[in-house]
């Protein structure tokens, strides 16, 4: 039992600090306007509230995981390039921030920093260089960045 | 790998996904406002975040060999047309998924 956790620990290092990176930047996101579309009734209170819808969207996307990697250890054969759906949402989700955003910069630093990152790094450990370069190119040009998203 | 590691994995993952979606909560509790730094990258972060991702999606694909990023390149401009077009997520994805499925399989 505890050989097998330690065995599945290392394992999951790379998708515990993807997650820890994206998910902290959800949250900070969610804590400050992204939740914006769901608003509290006046008489419940407004940080209990979003705590129950995170708790919810947690929920549906627990279980989700859960029922793709069961469902996918069914499936006894593969069509060859269905992985690209992955590709497909990301990239519609990024053109979609792209087309709400006022400001390309930061997409850009990702797409750069990330890009920089994979040619010197290669394809298995750019990931936390990546998100080392963005959070210091973020800081670094804060002061531009902080008007250019605020439109001012 | 054992189905009892999968679960593990699993759980493994829904507790680093949890920790970080209610740790937020818990260090800005409404009471003290939020630190500029922090808003400022919650503002930021995202779209950086996205092109992060988006890249690590490509991060496999080779221009040097045949076939040149071809059928990636071809299904991300059907993605991105389709969604100027309809702004239909679903039919963005699912039009760029089945593109890049038959090219894989009958053209490349």
């Amino acid at each position: 039992m505890l050989k097998a956790l330690k065995a599945a620990f290392p394992k999951t290092i790379p998708i515990m600090t993807g997650f820890i990176f994206l998910g902290t930047a959800y949250g900070i996101y969610a804590r400050s306007e992204g939740l914006a579309a769901a608003e509290p009734p006046d008489d419940v209170d407004s940080g209990k509230f979003y705590f129950w819808v995170t708790l919810l969207n947690q929920a549906y996307w627990v279980t989700g995981a859960a029922i793709g990697s069961l469902a996918g250890s069914f499936i006894g054969f593969e069509i060859k390039g269905l992985d690209f759906v992955m590709t497909a949402l990301l990239v519609v989700i990024f053109l979609d921030n792209w087309l709400k955003e006022k400001n390309h910069a930061s997409s850009l630093i990702g797409i750069g920093a990330a890009a920089v990152c994979l040619l010197i790094f290669g394809s298995s450990s750019f990931i936390i260089p990546s998100m080392a370069v963005i959070v210091l190119l973020l800081t670094v040009f804060r002061k531009k960045l902080e008007k250019a998203v605020d439109g001012k | 790998m054992t189905a009892f590691q999968t679960a593990i994995i699993i759980a493994a993952v829904a507790l680093g996904t949890m920790l970080t979606r209610f740790l937020p909560f818990i260090a800005f509790n409404g009471k003290k406002p939020v630190p500029k730094y922090v808003e400022y990258l919650g503002k930021t972060l995202t779209g950086a975040a996205l092109g992060l991702l988006v890249v690590y999606c490509f991060k496999s694909v080779s221009v040097t060999a045949a076939p040149h990023g071809l059928p990636e390149l071809i299904s991300t401009v059907v993605i991105v047309a389709l969604h100027l077009w309809k702004r239909n997520m679903l039919l963005s994805i699912a039009g760029g998924t089945v593109c890049y499925i038959a090219l894989v399989n009958f053209v490349f």
